[in-house]
């Protein structure tokens, strides 16, 4: 039988991330990751630890998706969305 | 405005020449960003119906000159209203999906400023249009009470909007929509009081107001066009700037 490892926190984060954008629109996440590239060298996992470049990014460009996505990502983890690194990682995107 | 000087038929031939190319480049626009989107998320949705929108406007729009350049055909006018008329559930579904990305963060005391705003638009509106003609037949009633009544239900999520756009939490071009649809009820209003009076005519200043929602809208569209603009990834060429 296959071994399938639980998902990490992280993967958990990015997947989250990704289904909020999508949400959106098809053209919501490409347009953050392509932008998040050009201005920091960076894609989705390396913002988990960069949440400031995430917040940055969302603010230029929509002007307010970030509220839309820190609860949308909230309402994807459940439980695990409270936990004290997520809270962290939401609350400097919602900035 | 300036047309206005010039006569009242001069005023009449240019709003009608202004408003088909204007509301010609919104449908344009709002076909492209539909495109763009392909129906898909909130956001395509939201697209889709304001293409639909626009489309019915368009129409009405060309056949309002038609009917006002060529023939003044009196069978027209209800084609023009039933366009106009079918226009506005699909400005509303736009407005429900445009809104639904940020909905968590729309309260229960914006959602009783934004209703007691439309019993506050739609009663004076509504009574006033009645009290012009109180032996009207319940046809006509329906009529004359139809256009305050789509544009009090459509001035629930514009309420909506502006309070979000003066709390911060949305940019101005996001609430370019909101504010478009905001002139274009006080245009409507506008038109039904000088309507019941017999006053309006095609090229009455009040058609600037519904001008300026279609260049609002244009540019609404516009800016989310230049945002979601397909972009080139550009070749990583050094790779140690990824290290």
């Amino acid at each position: 039988m296959e071994n399938r490892s639980m998902p990490t926190r992280n993967e958990l984060l990015v997947i989250a991330l990704e289904d909020a954008l999508n949400e959106m629109g098809e053209p919501t996440l490409e347009i953050v990751t392509n932008r998040l590239f050009q201005q920091y060298r960076c894609n989705l996992v390396d913002c988990l630890e960069h949440p400031d470049y995430l917040g940055n990014v969302l603010k230029e460009t929509f002007g307010y998706a970030q509220i839309a996505v820190v609860e949308k990502i909230k309402k994807n983890l459940g439980e695990f969305g409270s936990e004290r690194p997520v809270e962290e990682f939401l609350k400097v995107i919602a900035k | 405005m300036a047309a206005n000087f010039a006569g009242k038929s001069f005023a009449t031939t240019t709003t009608d020449l202004l408003f088909l190319p204007v509301s010609g480049i919104l449908f344009v626009l709002a076909i492209i960003i539909s495109i763009r989107f392909k129906g898909k998320g909130n956001f395509g949705s939201a697209y889709l119906f304001f293409a639909g929108f626009a489309g019915c406007w368009f129409t009405a729009e060309l056949v309002w000159m038609t009917n006002e350049l060529y023939n003044q055909l009196k069978f027209l006018h209800y084609v023009n209203d039933y366009l106009y008329l079918s226009g506005y559930p699909f400005l509303l579904l736009f407005a429900r999906y445009y809104l639904k990305s940020i909905e968590s963060v729309i309260s229960q005391k914006m959602l009783a400023y934004a209703f007691l705003s439309t019993i506050v638009f739609f009663i004076p509106t509504f009574y006033t249009t009645y009290s012009y003609n109180p032996n009207a037949t319940l046809v006509q009633i329906l009529w004359a009470g139809i256009y305050p009544l789509l544009d009090a239900i459509l001035l629930f999520p514009t309420v909506l909007g502006m309070i979000l756009f003066f709390k911060g939490n949305v940019s101005f071009l996001w609430s370019l929509m909101f504010i478009a649809v905001l002139l274009n009820i006080i245009a409507d209003s506008g038109f039904l009081y000088l309507d019941v009076n017999r006053s309006y005519y095609s090229g009455n200043p009040i058609d600037i107001l519904y001008l300026w929602s279609y260049v609002l809208f244009s540019f609404g569209i516009y800016s989310h066009i230049k945002i979601f603009k397909k972009q080139k990834m550009k070749s990583y060429g050094n790779l140690d700037e990824l290290k």
